[in-house]
């Protein structure tokens, strides 16, 4: 049996995860340990992965797990150990290995129960990894579940005062989400007649699923659509995120947005998209108006917010917003511009979190009105937060800048005026985080405690590293889009590609 | 070149002083000169290797690469070498504030990304730039940041030029959308060309595309703009509505009506970076795009009309608000909104000249006027920097009677005033001359234009009686004996007592003599040859007499238009020595009209109050709106669901001790039961429901 490094990657973060949990006093050097591990792995990976096999899924391990019959006369149907990557799912390796280390340094000073914070850590990592790697339907599902439990102990046992009530609220939404996901999915393989739960082959599982008449395309897209969106989370049904985030401890928040919201925006693209045509098709409309009511919703909500972590929180929900209208609009453009916007996203609100983290501790309050002038007394923090804002309102140079252009680009070409919409907010969007710097960094100095300190190592350390990744990747983003376009998603397009052209436009 | 730019970006990072950034901004202009000289060698644009940025399988590819025009040849004298002079300057002037390291660097940032921005290839790495450019602003107007008016000044700034961006990224998409799938140029400029050495890399002949940047004079141009694209484009909406959007980038790069409320509050920077903002970089980014956009694309009638109307308005409009500012910042200010109103209504009258008459006329007025303003403008900042250095108030009216302390800095201060009113022979009358002519010729081909060229003329009185209300304030009659300031502008001159006004060192005299020197010679550079192959349909001329290259030709419109705009000129001068040549304050009549007029161009017009009401009650207020439906409408209807649960859970928690490992076992017992339901009942299922 041939063992792909994805699997020795899955088992090295779920390894690692167990001695976390057993280590005691030196937790965080096990957690640092198997987070660098994890990372350089993917590292491998990357120099590994192939630029020129374009249409299958590359480090591809399939073993049938075990086969059943199904009802008297139907084929059996197995369900198989898949994993593969391809393009789509290395950005988000990449980015969950990132910015586990980037938590794990952050966290590195955490008190309270250690071995418990970083293996719960840990364990959502082994999860999120898990998540991006299978390609059949029940491990995705299995993986997706492990990310939720550690995070629901994350916020309920490390988080701030109303931990309770939104651990559970995180809990039961994104549960609700997730039944609907599997109910939808699961039906897709039945009402399809997939040989297997897995889904390695994407023109096979299209053919699977041309079978199945509009009217239920229709209901299973919606289905994937509602459950995957409230990952994402879209408006109306994003309420469980800014109750979760400001309750959640700063890694807990740092994971929540950059790295699980992503599994919403994967699930799409992976799944809902490519494999319901004709679902795709009948619900596009409705696609836009949820992602045109994520963008304008948490543009401006952001600007009502007066808690920084808040404000942070629903600029979340217009960002994914545009990656939802990036992803709605299936074209190569659009669809790289939502990974990159991802991929971006992840490293941004992952450095703003931690931010406000640091607020807090710092000033012992997040909330911007009554702290001002903070550039005189915590000057390295003050900087840090200006680069997180400037990135995330999308400054040239920096990361957001190309995903963001290619995304709305990719709007003009199918949408037209429409793009005046997402455009506006961009404005709000730019005024909100400006405005907040003038409050909080700006002007007189006020509501600063005598004993306010400036940035710690650790913190300062786990902030630097995603600094030079937005720096880096806003400087060259070939070195990303390279990666991202060697999908079967993107795939028969390619020169080769045998005339075919299954792909996107 | 790339490898200067990256030479510029590494001496910025270790530079703790001023020297550092000298010896770079020296380099830059040296490199400048070679370029501009080389361009005016043998016009042919030089084209660098381009590299796809980022690209996708279907062909769109994204392209970085440099290009050098004649255009962005002069832009690059322009930008560096005021660039030079203002880090000189700030040696002294800045010399006692906090913070220099950060100052140099911003600084040097910000000229990186205007020469950068001049050297793109196309209109994403334009964009690019051009946002740094803006961040730079925004940075460096809020340098004082403890000061809460530069907070909200930098602020203002950013927020402005944001809404223009916006629409200048719409206007790059329906450009990249209708042309190409590379936004270049040159692939807009050949599509298809077979011109010899058209590959990337290679020179590209101007003259290729069938027009040449050599013409001598825009009246006479005989080349034919074939690659006049948007006039060839199917979809003249769409075209009309691409330079729209372009033209509002610009407008807020610019600080165009309505977009302009920004450029006088940014006045809470230092007054260096005044003077590089409104000589050389921000604000010329604006035009520099419409010119260079009215060459590689050209617009629509309606757009070169609505260009004109905008610029030919903002003169007038700023400069009546020039008139009552008691700020000597603020003055300038709105003299360079009114100013930089010339140059687009100059785009607008040329590329309409050229709509209406088929005949290619080129932006070369518009960047001649670019060019000359940016020595007086900067120049006018610097020598206004000295007097508040020395006498510690911005405030016009606690100045007067310093000519006999700073002779050198009044004197530049004349030079600077005559130029930017036009009087003869100073620059700004041979380029205000020729975009005025310009304007002339656009009102014949259309008759819509003729009130926009009556309101420039307007302005040009204008022009002349606020810059002068500025000069006779500060300098003559006798010192200002009222109360010392009471608190003496923070930066500005923090650490100056208000004691006797005297000269500062060299330093700062220095630029200003190299500059007033400037602002005279700029006006006759068009003489030669070489410097009229930098600039596209310019034409120089002298009471009607236009040169030609070769010889003279008469037109009395031209004489004409010479003559008012001079007598308009002069008018102004002479009311502004009746109203305040004492340097005294005029005092109002009490009675009448006046004292309201005063009151509406005081307040601006209510602009400034009627966009700060309108973010403050609209925006915020649909934000807490949206807040409220957010938590009680959304929120509460999921608590409506949580009601429904939060029965069951809390059986749950009387059985277990630990509601978690309940929700897990929850979990884990829907799941079986979901798995089974699927694997034993929907088979069945679907072979009713006849899928196959």
């Amino acid at each position: 049996m041939e063992i792909s490094p994805l699997t020795i990657l899955l088992v090295l973060a779920f390894g690692g995860t167990a001695l976390t949990f057993v280590a005691g006093r030196s937790a965080r050097f096990v957690a640092l340990g198997t987070a660098i591990a994890t990372l350089v792995v993917t590292l491998g990976l990357l120099a590994m992965f192939s630029l020129s096999e374009l249409l299958s899924y590359q480090f591809l391990q399939v073993n049938t797990w075990f086969t059943f019959m199904g009802a008297p006369g139907s084929p059996g149907l197995s369900i198989d150990y898949a994993v593969g990557i391809d393009g789509i799912s290395l950005p988000f390796l990449l980015l969950s290995a990132v910015i586990t280390v980037a938590t794990v340094i952050y966290h590195w000073g955490e008190e309270k129960n250690p071995a418990g914070f970083f293996g719960l850590l840990l364990l959502t990592n082994a999860g999120l990894l898990g998540v991006f790697v299978s390609l059949d339907i029940l491990l995705f599902f299995v993986f997706w579940e492990v990310v939720l439990i550690p995070m629901f102990f994350l916020i309920g046992h490390w988080g701030g005062p109303r931990r309770q009530y939104a651990a559970l609220k995180f809990f039961v939404y994104t549960h609700v989400a997730s039944v609907v996901m599997l109910v939808s999915l699961l039906a897709m393989v039945f009402l399809g007649h997939w040989p297997s739960f897995d889904f390695t082959d994407m023109t096979a599982v299209q053919g699977y699923n041309a079978s199945i008449p509009e009217v239920a395309q229709v209901f299973l897209f919606g289905g994937l659509l509602f459950g995957f969106g409230v990952k994402l989370p879209m408006v109306p049904f994003h309420t469980w995120l800014p109750d979760a985030h400001v309750e959640a401890p700063t890694g807990g928040s740092v994971f929540l947005a950059a790295l699980l919201l992503k599994m919403g925006g994967y699930g799409l693209i992976r799944l809902a998209f490519p494999l319901l045509s004709l679902g795709r098709e009948a619900l596009t409309p409705l696609v836009f108006f949820f992602a045109f009511l994520s963008i304008v919703w948490g543009a401006y909500l952001s600007l009502s917010q007066r808690d920084l972590k808040r404000l942070v929180a629903y600029s979340s929900i217009n960002h994914m917003g545009v990656v939802l209208l990036a992803i709605g609009l299936w074209t190569q453009l659009g669809v790289m511009a939502a990974v990159l916007l991802m991929f971006a996203h992840g490293l941004v609100s992952g450095l703003l979190f931690m931010i406000s983290g640091s607020v807090h501790h710092s000033f012992g309050t997040r909330d911007i009105p009554s702290v001002g002038g903070m550039t005189s007394r915590t000057p390295i923090l003050s900087t840090m937060l200006m680069v997180g804002s400037l990135a995330s309102l999308g400054l040239p140079a920096l990361v957001s800048f190309p995903a963001e252009f290619s995304a709305f680009l990719a709007t003009w070409e199918s949408l037209r005026y429409l793009v005046f919409l997402p455009l506006m907010a961009l404005v709000v969007t730019a005024a909100f985080y400006i405005w907040m710097m003038q409050r909080l960094s700006f002007g007189p100095p006020h509501g600063i405690p005598a004993d306010a300190k400036d940035l710690p190592l650790p913190e300062m350390m786990g902030m630097v590293i995603l600094v030079a990744l937005i720096v880096l990747y806003g400087i060259l983003p070939f070195l990303l889009v390279h990666i991202i376009t060697v999908s079967p998603i993107f795939g028969a397009c390619y020169p080769g590609g045998g005339g075919v052209c299954p792909g996107l436009p | 070149m790339a490898f200067v730019l990256i030479g510029l970006l590494g001496t910025r990072l270790k530079n703790g002083g001023g020297l550092w950034a000298v010896v770079a901004e020296g380099l830059a202009l040296v490199w400048g000169l070679y370029v501009a000289l080389s361009e005016m060698g043998a016009p042919l644009p030089y084209h660098d290797v381009s590299f796809v940025w980022f690209g996708l399988p279907n062909g769109t590819n994204f392209a970085m690469g440099t290009l050098v025009s004649p255009l962005g040849a002069l832009m690059l004298l322009v930008v560096n070498g005021v660039g030079l002079l203002v880090v000189v300057y700030s040696l002294e002037y800045m010399g006692h504030e906090e913070g220099l390291p950060r100052y140099y660097a911003e600084l040097m940032l910000f000229l990186t990304a205007m020469n950068a921005l001049v050297l793109a290839d196309n209109y994403l790495e334009f964009v690019l730039f051009w946002e740094l450019v803006g961040v730079c602003s925004y940075l460096l107007i809020g340098f004082f940041w403890k000061k809460p008016e530069a907070a909200a000044a930098a602020k203002k700034a950013f927020l402005v030029t944001r809404v223009g961006d916006v629409m200048f990224f719409i206007g790059i998409f329906v450009f990249f959308t209708a042309f190409a799938g590379v936004v270049d140029p040159h692939a807009v400029l050949y599509p298809g060309t077979s011109c010899p050495g058209a590959s990337v890399g290679g020179g590209l002949p101007w003259a290729c595309a069938g027009f040449t940047f050599t013409t001598p004079n825009a009246n006479s141009a005989t080349t034919f703009l074939p690659a006049g694209i948007v006039a060839q484009n199917a979809n003249p909406w769409l075209m009309g509505f691409g330079g729209v959007m372009i033209l509002g980038g610009a407008v807020g790069k610019s600080a165009q009506f309505p977009l302009h409320p920004w450029l006088p509050d940014a006045m809470e920077g230092p007054t260096t970076v005044s003077a590089l903002i409104h000589a050389a970089t921000m604000v010329a980014a604006g035009i520099y795009l419409l010119a260079i956009t009215a060459i590689f694309l050209g617009f629509t009638e309606i757009t070169s009309l609505i260009i004109l109307a905008i610029g030919g308005f903002t003169s007038f409009f700023a400069g009546t608000m020039g008139v009552v500012a008691p700020d000597i910042k603020r003055v300038i200010a709105y003299s360079t909104i009114s100013q930089l109103g010339y140059m687009a209504m100059a785009v607008g009258a040329s590329s309409l000249v050229s709509d209406v008459s088929g005949t290619f006329v080129g932006p070369g007025a518009a960047m001649f006027h670019l060019f000359t303003h940016a020595f007086f403008k900067a120049l006018l900042f610097l020598a206004a920097g000295s007097v508040i250095h020395v006498v510690g108030t911005q405030d016009l009216f606690k100045m007067g009677g310093l000519r006999k302390y700073m002779p050198v800095t009044a004197t530049t201060m004349l030079v600077g005033a005559l130029a930017l009113s036009g009087i003869p022979p100073f620059s700004g009358f041979f380029s205000k001359d020729d975009l005025l002519g310009l304007t002339y010729a656009a009102a014949q081909a259309d008759a819509v234009a003729w009130p926009f060229f009556a309101l420039a003329l307007l302005a040009v009185f204008l022009t002349a009686l606020y810059i002068f209300r500025l000069v006779f304030l500060a300098f003559s009659g006798d010192r200002y004996r009222g109360a010392p300031p009471s608190a003496p502008h923070p930066g500005a001159a923090g650490t100056h007592p208000p004691t006797d006004p005297h000269e500062p060192s060299w330093i700062m005299r220095g630029p200003l003599v190299i500059l007033a020197a400037l602002s005279v010679a700029a006006g006759f550079l068009p003489l030669l040859p070489a410097f009229r192959g930098l600039l596209p349909g310019l034409s120089w001329g002298l009471f009607g007499f236009t040169y030609t290259g070769s010889g003279w030709i008469f037109s009395t419109p031209d004489l004409v238009i010479s003559a008012i705009s001079l007598g308009l000129a002069l008018l102004g001068l002479t009311t502004a020595w009746r109203l305040w040549g004492n340097g005294r304050v005029y005092a109002l009549p009490a009675a009448g009209p006046l004292p309201r007029i005063h009151g509406v161009l005081l307040h601006r017009y209510y602009i400034d109050d009627a966009y700060d009401a309108f973010g403050r009650s609209v925006i915020l207020g649909i934000a807490r709106g949206f807040a409220w439906i957010d938590r009680y409408v959304i929120d509460g209807t999921i608590h409506g669901f949580e009601e429904v649960f939060s029965g069951i859970s809390t059986r749950g928690r009387k059985l277990q001790t630990g509601l978690v490992s309940n929700y897990a076992s929850w979990v884990i017992l829907g799941l079986v039961v979901l798995v089974a339901f699927f694997l034993f009942v929907v088979p069945h299922l679907s072979g009713i429901l006849g899928g196959g």
